[in-house]
């Protein structure tokens, strides 16, 4: 006989049982050591004089009342189609999708049948529920994690079904399907921490991964970036008709789902497709952007003078993916004359840097691509707009703006879409 | 429980919040590794009333070290789980310290059974663990991080900080020296036989 006459493996799964169980049981036990170590950690109280007792709770007072004031009015507030919305609303995204625009610059969008309330805002955290369905959290104010200067992130905490996701992050995708019990979580840019039942240690999603969450079974993945730099990974289960889900950005386009571009969607007619409305932005959300202009083409003069900032851009993919540049551009600049510190200027600029190339402007594109860079110095939205500046520098004859711009590229970005391009034009 | 962040902005940050006692690092570390803490000290001392006053001994110890941590937040659980091994090792050397001057028996020291776990099971444990005390220290704590909390060799190696070909070595010793005690009881090893060679 080979080996030992007994089968020691068996004893892991009895100890597992049988510790499982006693941990649940000293969790009262365990609960006291936290504190106890807590306790431990605080620091000595102050020795007692008399005087204070006299004027602090005049001063305690004073400063509360002062750092109430100071607190409530710096904690992140939340707009729904430009109107003031206040925490503990119920949102039901029951018809369409619903954008909560953050006072930071930070997008939420509730997709279509998502169901689900912001709980609690602070000066640099927003906690949200989801009750089910599927959460964008777009957060331009998030940095590089290798950046130094953390100063202006906002934290962001979703309970959803037994689960609580905390983290940071421009760029993270939340679902959640009761009936399944199926969670998702994608992060494309940004850093989350996941905890829930038999979640030991809480696994951290980081850039460029997604889990999956279903019968107590976790899988991790990575979100394999496509060709172009955009992030595509596999297809989360969704809440809504396929013919109807937002999906993911295609090749060179930064933008979230308020500003859906594609070649593939757009290829995708509406005659007939999803039913006449006259509202022209549910066209433009089911991608039937010719119906979606000819809504508003006599309309335009007032929609640039009056639009929200929203409106305004969702205004220039619907013209700019029906075939009409000029209003696009028009729009575009409107925006960026009526909402010059807007999260998306940036974006805009991008975006008449396309037009302007796609037009065979190379000089006007690599100016709107370079104020894009500049106003955007981190983040996708920078690598695609640097790598397409190297593009219309050299196409505009430009060429040390372009060997400056690859330069920056390949230190930036070694991995990058553009990284091929900027080591021929920076061996030139 | 204190409301904090997750995790700091970085990990860099939460270590240097926790090298500083930063109330919200402490708890985060500890909320993180207790229940690594608490399985690694069961596994070794097997299922202990005393196990919490124990899992506080880690924590103060690590606490106390902190400063002198110098790897990176990935090396943290590795680290704390070498505390919690270094002290269930204090543990046990206490408990035959303490059984030279009282009559108390190893079995004194379990805690009362679950009632959720079945009688078989709990009486089955229990009778591995009476004959893993009879193990040479440094050849119980391999074995039972191996057998019990069913880490990886390499796992078990950096827990007790000897070498792979070492907690090879003293696993093999150890499953040798169990087979010849298990001898004495039919029971346990009955839970335990294998199959027929082929």
């Amino acid at each position: 006989m080979n080996g030992p006459l007994l089968d020691y493996d068996r004893l892991g799964p009895m100890f597992d049982r049988v510790v499982a169980d006693g941990q649940q049981r000293r969790q009262a036990a365990l609960g006291q050591v936290r504190a106890n170590l807590l306790q431990a950690q605080a620091p000595a109280p102050p020795r007692r004089v008399w005087w204070p007792l006299v004027a602090a709770p005049a001063l305690l007072a004073a400063a509360l009342l002062i750092g109430w004031w100071w607190l409530a009015a710096q904690d992140l507030s939340y707009t729904i189609d430009g109107e003031q919305q206040k925490v503990g609303l119920w949102i039901s995204a029951d018809q369409r999708q619903t954008n909560l625009e953050f006072s930071n610059g930070a997008e939420v969008v509730f997709r279509r049948g998502t169901k689900g309330r912001v709980t609690r805002t602070t000066t640099d955290e927003a906690q949200l529920l989801v009750e089910s369905g599927q959460i964008w959290i777009h957060d331009p104010s998030a940095h590089d994690p290798s950046a130094p200067d953390h100063s202006e992130t906002v934290w962001w905490s979703v309970t959803t079904g037994p689960y609580e996701l905390r983290g940071t992050g421009a760029d993270i995708e939340l679902q959640w399907l009761p009936e399944q019990e199926v969670l998702h979580v994608e992060v494309r840019e940004g850093r989350v921490e996941l905890r829930g039942p038999a979640f030991e240690p809480p696994p951290l999603v980081q850039s460029g991964e997604s889990l999956d969450v279903r019968a107590g079974e976790m899988t991790r993945r990575r979100v394999a970036e496509r060709s172009d730099g955009e992030p595509s990974g596999e297809p989360m289960p969704s809440v809504t008709p396929p013919d109807q889900e937002p999906g993911l950005e295609s090749a060179g386009d930064e933008r979230g789902p308020s500003h859906r571009t594609g070649n593939s969607r757009r290829r995708r007619t509406a005659a007939g497709g999803g039913g006449a409305t006259d509202d022209w932005r549910a066209l433009a959300r089911r991608e039937d952007y010719a119906a979606s202009f000819a809504l508003v083409e006599g309309k335009l003069d007032a929609m640039l003078r009056s639009a929200n900032a929203a409106d305004l851009m969702r205004l220039a993919d619907v013209a700019r993916f029906s075939g009409h540049p000029k209003p696009a551009t028009e729009a575009l600049l409107a925006f960026r004359k009526r909402f010059p510190r807007h999260r998306d200027a940036a974006t805009a600029a991008y975006t008449l840097g396309l037009i302007r190339d796609s037009a065979g402007s190379a000089a006007q594109a690599e100016r709107w691509f370079a104020t894009a860079v500049k106003e955007k110095p981190r983040g996708r939205l920078h690598r695609s707009a640097l790598g397409r500046l190297i593009k219309s520098a050299q196409q505009a004859g430009h060429t040390s703006r372009a060997r400056t711009a690859a330069q920056t590229y390949l230190e930036r970005y070694p991995e990058g879409p553009h990284a091929e391009l900027a080591e021929r034009i920076g061996s030139q | 429980m204190v409301s904090h962040p997750a995790f700091f902005r970085d990990e860099t940050a939460f270590l240097d919040a926790l090298k500083q006692r930063h109330a919200g690092a402490v708890g985060y570390f500890f909320d993180r590794y207790h229940r690594r803490v608490d399985r690694t000290l069961c596994a070794v001392l097997g299922p202990d009333a005393e196990i919490p006053d124990l899992v506080q001994e880690v924590f103060t110890r690590a606490l106390a070290s902190i400063p002198r941590f110098r790897g990176d937040f990935a090396q943290l659980e590795g680290w704390i789980t070498r505390i919690a091994v270094y002290t269930a090792r204090t543990q046990i050397r206490r408990r035959r310290t303490a059984r030279r001057w009282t009559s108390r028996t190893p079995t004194d020291q379990t805690a009362v059974p679950d009632p959720q776990a079945s009688p078989e099971i709990v009486d089955a444990l229990r009778r591995a663990y009476a004959l893993i005390e009879r193990l040479p220290v440094k050849e119980r704590i391999p074995f039972v991080l191996r057998t019990m909390d069913q880490m990886k060799l390499e796992e078990v190696a950096a827990a007790c900080e000897i070498s792979l070909a070492t907690t090879k070595r003293r696993l093999q010793s150890a499953r040798a020296r169990l087979d010849r005690h298990a001898q004495s009881d039919p029971v346990l090893v009955d839970w335990l036989r294998r199959g027929p060679s082929s």
